[in-house]
């Protein structure tokens, strides 16, 4: 294929699939891209710098972290997804329909962050009463929780593309031609015409758990119980951040914006709390502007 | 009272009834946990009495001792008089977060609509990234070296990279969690300070930079729709160069573009923006409560309150959770009323 | 004027020609196929290519220089462009009058003026209004932009320091009826004989062919027709003899005598009610109807003025929008307002009727390939590569065809999409076929391929029902006594 481009000069097939052009046609993948080496430089620091059991805390709230924040964006996702199924085939049964909308409502009508205080309210006492002592299962309902307050989002974009394709004739013109339903709706609409909306999605929430978790460990670290603290968690990245060392780290960093001969000293001897920030700020900041300018270019 | 805020009252009180009822029944119930648990430890008094002999000090006083069961559950340990003292104090305290809280609304509000514009004019100018301008002069410099003056080139590049610096400076700092930025502050300022708390609110968690994007989406979805090219046949000044669009105007607070089509870009995406205001001020509130908590900061309502979690007052947390949550509904409810005003205006009725 | 235009976004050429033709000082028309270029090349050398996401070369020149040019300022100044799809094109936020008066340099006299040629009835109620999607209507906004356009033009004709302009209209007649399609003409013919400008034409409807014959002797009309086509060396802009759309037109339908033994395939009682509207069919003499019936091997088109509710009645025969006081057939089921829509999808949908939408672009799933819409059918057993591909050339030619297959719906032109919804009904082969709107979005050629393979369906024993604004083309297929006329009436 024979390209024009404004100086009209022919390009090149191969051209196109030059990685420059790749990147100019794709700018989002620079921040993917900015964040994996940004990982890869942090992680062969850390391996020279910083000393052998803070660097396997570290990995370990990393894992921690990540299954928290996987495992959330996919309960979430499934849970919204059958909270817009009922909403969809609900509508002509008056009872259920109401009875899931007033749900619907009494969720989305407590902020979040009362949702998460009375939940990690309800985790402490659990633990204090032993009730749960395992980590894989506090993690497990720690995604729950995040599920919680992040589930109704998946729900609204599920129902505004149905609503989308439903405006305009395309599920009539299919259901008139024989096809079933469900597969209109899930593969033809939420599947192949969604695809973007959804990764997009599970990107930008992925990202808001992160920053909730690391939060609520900063508040848990103050303590929400006499018995249990941010000791009796899994370890995150939010938890590193809230260890004596790591404030320590933080505060030397900030008082070496007056003191630049300092700097060197900053990036070798300060690991421990500046690692886990510059984790947290790298992937959020990343995560966010590739989520933007992907539904930017994508027009979504 | 018209049947539109009627309905809205009506929605939004039943809401708070039923989560202020949902919460009670949970404190209720981790309280009475707690009483029970703490009851099951203590010895019955009459063992006292039977043991230590029931006219001694000691059997006289443990009658008038309170359980520490009993302390939990009651909202002053002595008497009235503190409770409403507490409760005097916990009214300034929600006060204190409320004019803190609309405060930063309305800065954070000016702060995403420029940043939205200035990203918007930008784009519609294709101006490429610092990195991709740095690209191009080397990549002329090496193609012409002759053209090319290198002290010129030089200075070009360093002051591209260093704006480029600043802009990624910005963002990881708009994309901080308010306790990073506090904590390298700290020595510097007073952290307790409203002004430290309003700066922070700004500043922190990603609100700005996040939801400045979310208005840019709406400001690019407007400029691709049919009437902008109705307006441009009609007349309006199209280009946003500095002659045609001052860098001024999108400072102002009451933004007008006469004359722009940028005039009638913004006002549609700020009449389609009003759904995200909900969102914004839910996130706000969150963001707010995380720093006065995180921060531990002594004599603020949500410090306060997770004293009250970690020493088990169950009533007070109740208290707390439904002044925010109240809090949080009036500021839902007036942005309805915005909503169903705008709506009512354009819609003919 | 010739002009080389090319548009592309950076990777893809999405229009190119090196033979746009627009002749000064008269009247062009251009046909063509929907989605193959029209729009994109008419705005790039009218200068009103205003999207970030394009990028264009005219004349061998970059677009921001091409702006610049004497030639393209000459026709800019004083122009106007009425663009497609009026109902995006109009300001939310600001009432009617001021958007009329936008630009304009004309008082409110000339406005009304102008305004009341196009609302003989009046339009005093819609100067206040804020546009909104259903008020106005999509003829009302047609005609509002026509007066924004006739504004410019008489400020053209008044300033003699302009000797010519070029006014574009993009489907200015898509949402009108055919009176209010013939007034518009008139007027343009009216302006251009006092000062003749260059306007620019772009339209599917080739009866306005045939009105321009009728309505003005040939001689006196200073009219070009041209047609954009896709050939082997790209796209062409070539001249449209008028007389072989008039030789096509002008063919008596072969009047079929009605088999009144035949079972009907469909029955539907006039007097039912779609959202509070009562609806009743009339014969095509003007009598009442009492029922619309199709029998086998028969063809029957609906006829009503826009926006009475054809494509809604057309739904309701298919179960897609609920209806009062229904009374319906279809073959042995008997349809009413309490039949549950799980019957519908049971006995009805693909087994006994299909429909073919309007909007084939909304119709189809834009990221399936042409294949996936054929083998997601539930027709048993599944259609092959080699089945699919004989399918494809009932309306393409075979090297189009074999293009096609494996493309995604997204990437075809809007003459190609509506070929394969009316393909997608035809593999669905139930006995009664709706389709509405056939003839939208395709060129001459496609439309005479279309009409034959209609009668062909006809020929095999299907039942077809025709909603279409393209009355004289139906009229060429359908006998008067299977023409019913549809009545509205507010409940």
């Amino acid at each position: 294929m024979t390209v024009m481009n404004g100086k009209n000069t022919p390009m090149n097939k191969n051209v196109l699939y030059h990685p420059l052009v790749f990147l100019g046609r794709h700018p989002e993948s620079r921040w993917i891209i900015g964040w994996l080496l940004g990982i890869a430089l942090l992680g062969f620091w850390d391996m020279l710098f910083l000393n052998r059991p803070a660097l396997a805390l570290l990995m370990e709230a990393c894992v921690h972290s990540l299954i928290i924040a996987t495992g959330s964006v996919i309960l979430a996702g499934a849970s919204g997804w059958l909270l817009a199924m009922g909403h969809y085939y609900f509508r002509k049964r008056p009872v259920p329909a109401q009875m899931l909308n007033g749900l619907v409502a009494l969720l989305r009508s407590v902020p979040q962050v009362i949702t998460l205080i009375a939940g990690y309210t309800l985790l402490t006492w659990m633990m204090e009463r032993e009730a749960l002592t395992q980590p894989a299962g506090l993690l497990a309902l720690t995604a729950v929780l995040y599920a919680a307050v992040t589930a109704l989002e998946f729900r609204d974009l599920f129902i505004q593309r149905i609503a989308l394709f439903e405006r305009s004739d395309f599920i009539r013109a299919s259901l008139v031609c024989g096809l079933s339903e469900y597969r209109v709706i899930n593969r033809d609409i939420l599947w192949h015409n969604s695809k973007a909306h959804l990764i997009n999605k599970t990107i930008s929430l992925g990202g808001a758990v992160l920053f909730l978790q690391c939060s609520f460990d900063f508040i848990l670290s103050v303590g929400l119980s006499s018995q249990v603290s941010a000791a009796n968690f899994p370890v995150t990245i939010g938890s590193l951040l809230t260890r004596m060392d790591s404030k320590k780290d933080i505060l030397a960093f900030g008082a070496s914006w007056t003191d630049p001969s300092y700097w060197p000293r900053l990036l070798t001897d300060h690991l421990q709390g500046l690692s886990p920030a510059i984790l947290l700020i790298l992937t959020l900041t990343c995560l966010y502007k590739f989520t933007e300018e992907f539904a930017l270019r994508r027009k979504l | 009272m018209s049947s539109f805020l009627k309905n809205k009252l009506a929605e939004h009180g039943i809401s708070f009834l039923i989560a202020a009822v949902i919460l009670g029944f949970l404190f209720l119930f981790l309280s009475a946990r707690t009483a029970d648990s703490g009851a099951s430890d203590l010895v019955p008094a009459s063992s006292w009495q039977q043991t230590a002999g029931d006219t001694s000090v000691t059997g006289h006083s443990e009658l008038f001792r309170i359980s520490p069961a009993e302390e939990r559950l009651r909202f002053s340990t002595t008497g009235a008089g503190d409770a409403w003292s507490r409760l005097i104090s916990l009214a300034g305290m929600f006060l204190k977060f409320t004019v803190i809280f609309l405060v930063v609304l309305a800065a954070n509000h000016y702060a995403i609509h420029t940043l939205a514009l200035i990203r918007f004019v930008r784009m519609m100018r294709r101006q490429k990234s610092y990195i991709l301008q740095i690209a191009d002069i080397l990549s002329a410099a090496i193609a012409r070296p002759a053209g090319i003056r290198p002290t010129k080139a030089a200075g070009a590049i360093v002051l591209l990279f260093f704006k480029g610096t600043a802009v990624v400076l910005m963002y990881l700092i708009f994309f901080s969690p308010a306790y990073i930025i506090a904590y390298s502050l700290k020595s510097e300022f007073a952290s307790d300070s409203i002004w430290f708390m309003i700066g922070l609110g700004m500043a922190s968690n990603g609100m700005v930079a996040v939801y400045s994007g979310k208005f840019l989406h709406y400001l690019a979805a407007e400029s691709r729709q049919g009437y902008i090219e109705t307006a441009r046949v009609n007349g309006l000044r199209y280009h946003y160069t500095g002659d045609s669009l001052p860098l001024r105007s999108i400072f102002r607070f009451r933004k007008k573009f006469a004359g722009h089509e940028l005039d009638w870009i913004y006002k549609h995406a700020r009449f389609q923006y009003r759904p995200a205001l909900k969102e914004q001020t839910a996130f706000l509130l969150t963001s707010l409560i995380i720093i006065e908590m995180a921060l531990n900061i002594h004599g603020h309502l949500c410090y306060t309150l997770l004293q009250d979690i970690l020493f088990q007052r169950y009533g007070w947390v109740y208290l707390s959770l439904i002044a925010v949550f109240f809090l949080m509904k009036c500021v839902e409810l007036s942005l309805d009323l915005y909503d169903g005003y705008e709506r009512k205006k354009y819609a003919n009725e | 004027m010739i002009f080389d235009v090319a548009v592309h976004t950076g990777g893809t050429v999405l229009a190119r020609t090196d033979n746009m033709v627009i002749e000064p000082g008269k009247i062009n028309f251009l046909f063509g196929e929907s989605g193959i270029g029209k729009t994109l090349i008419s705005k790039a050398v009218s200068g009103r290519l205003y999207s970030t996401d394009y990028r264009a070369v005219v004349n061998l020149q970059p677009y921001d220089q091409y702006l610049e040019s004497a030639r393209c300022r000459a026709m800019m100044r004083g122009g106007y462009y009425v663009f497609q799809e009026p109902s995006s094109h109009l300001y939310p936020l600001m009432p009617i009058e001021e958007q009329l008066q936008q630009g304009a340099r004309a008082d409110a006299a000339a406005v009304h003026e102008i305004a009341a040629y196009f609302w003989p009835d009046g339009f005093e109620d819609l100067l206040a209004v804020y546009p909104q999607p259903n008020r106005p209507s999509g003829g009302e906004k047609q005609r509002l932009f026509l007066v924004m356009a006739f504004l410019r033009i008489r400020r053209f004709i008044a300033d003699k320091a302009l000797r010519d302009s070029l006014f574009v209209f993009d489907e200015p007649t898509a949402y009108l009826d055919v009176s209010q399609r013939d007034r518009f003409l008139d007027y343009l013919l009216i302006h251009h004989r006092k000062k003749p400008f260059t306007a620019q034409i772009i339209t599917h409807d080739y009866s306005v062919i045939g009105e321009l014959k009728i309505a003005h002797p040939r001689d006196s009309v200073p009219v070009v027709f041209r047609e954009l086509k896709r050939t082997e060396s790209g796209l062409q802009n070539t001249l449209f003899d008028p007389q072989r759309y008039l030789e096509w037109i002008d063919v008596s339908p072969v009047t079929a005598a009605r088999a009144d033994a035949a079972e009907p395939l469909l029955t539907v009682h006039s007097g039912f009610s779609i959202f509070n509207r009562r609806y009743a069919f009339l014969r095509h003499d003007g009598l009442p109807a009492e029922s619309l019936t199709i029998a086998s091997g028969e063809m029957v088109y609906l006829k009503a003025p826009s926006g009475a509710g054809k494509t809604s009645v057309a739904k309701m025969i298919c179960g897609l929008l609920p209806a009062k006081g229904l009374d319906l057939r279809i073959q042995e089921h008997r349809l009413i307002d309490a039949t549950p829509t799980e019957y519908w999808k049971r006995c009805l949908w693909g087994r006994r009727l299909v429909m073919a939408f309007q909007h084939a672009d909304e119709a189809l799933n834009p990221n399936a390939r042409v294949m996936d819409v054929f083998t997601s059918l539930s027709r048993k057993p599944r259609m092959n590569r080699r089945q699919i591909l004989s399918h494809l050339q009932t309306l393409f030619d075979r090297p189009a065809a074999e293009t096609l297959i494996l493309k995604k719906i997204r990437y075809l032109s809007g003459g190609e999409k509506q070929r394969i919804n009316l393909l997608r009904v035809l593999a669905v082969d139930a006995p009664l076929m709706i389709f509405d709107e056939p003839f939208n979005g395709l060129d001459f050629e496609a439309t005479c391929r279309v009409t034959a393979w209609l009668e062909a369906l006809q020929k095999t024993g299907k039942g077809i029902l025709i909603i279409s604004h393209n009355e004289a083309v139906i009229q060429r297929m359908v006998p008067d006594r299977f023409i019913y006329h549809l009545k509205a009436m507010e409940s």
